[in-house]
């Protein structure tokens, strides 16, 4: 059996470890700067997105031939139902084109006001006109006032 | 650009429809597009005429409580305006199916027939 212990296949070099012994006065704040120094490197590990995902991948897909096929098979649908769409477009304004060449040469389908339309359309300059007309009538008595007041 | 897109931005989309879906040569384009631009004034010319008529028609009608000679005349007139209408539509339709080849001819014909002249022509569709 396999043991995770690194040391364990390194006997002489545990030995030699074990007998070590160092007088050398530590320098200060040893151990702190340890921890710190593992506290840094802990902290600049921090995986990337695309490791995030692709470990996500790699565990919660474990077969990626299978998910690539789900892939392959929706990326199909898709475009098979981007090309139907755009085919139907494109039938549509054809068919929308066709009916303005038609309508542009005919008379009787040329878009234009009707006779009601045009008869609204009458009564509004109508009334444009008669409200021009009162204003300019207001304008002169006010004016003519002006020039009696002044005389 | 998709090539529906292109013929929408075109400067006279209908003109480019017709030449896309005809197969129209650039000799054979550019002679229908003179044919199209010498019918318009006609065309407008007529638009004319016709409102004026349908003018004159709904006033006769809106005090109208009988026939009169005058409803039947502008009946009679508004009759032969359409008949002028649709024969000068016709000669036109001729005239540019001539400038195709043959077969895109007959196909132009055959559509633009059934979308002009269909009996229910201008009737209100269900």
């Amino acid at each position: 059996m396999k043991t995770t212990d690194p040391g364990s296949h390194d006997e002489p070099l545990r030995k030699v470890l074990k007998e070590w012994r160092s007088d050398a006065p530590l320098p200060p704040r040893f151990q702190e700067q340890v921890w710190q120094r593992i506290e840094r490197a802990q902290t600049q590990t921090v995986p990337s997105v695309w490791a995030v995902i692709a470990h996500w991948v790699g565990t919660v897909l474990p077969r990626p031939a299978l998910a690539a096929s789900y892939v392959a098979v929706l990326l199909t649908i898709g475009a098979t139902a981007a090309w139907t769409q755009a085919r139907q477009e494109t039938a549509r304004v054809k068919a929308e084109l066709g009916q303005r060449y038609v309508r542009v040469l005919d008379p009787y389908l040329t878009p234009r006001q009707s006779f009601h339309e045009k008869g609204r359309a009458h009564s509004r300059a109508r009334f444009a006109c008669g409200s021009g007309s009162l204003r300019l009538h207001l304008l002169r008595v006010h004016v003519a006032r002006a020039q009696l007041a002044e005389e | 650009m998709s090539p529906v897109r292109s013929l929408q931005k075109s400067d006279k989309p209908e003109l480019a429809w017709l030449k896309e879906e005809f197969k129209l040569s650039d000799a054979e384009f550019k002679r229908v597009s003179e044919l199209h631009a010498a019918y318009l004034p006609q065309c407008r010319d007529m638009c004319r005429e016709i409102d004026a008529q349908n003018v004159k028609l709904q006033t006769l009608l809106s005090s109208a409580t009988n026939m009169t000679p005058e409803i039947t005349a502008a009946l009679t007139e508004t009759a032969r305006l359409r008949s002028e209408c649709q024969s000068m539509m016709l000669r036109h339709f001729f005239q540019v199916s001539q400038t195709m080849p043959p077969e895109e001819g007959r196909r132009y014909l055959a559509w633009v027939k059934e979308k002009a002249f269909l009996p229910n022509y201008d009737m209100p569709k269900e």
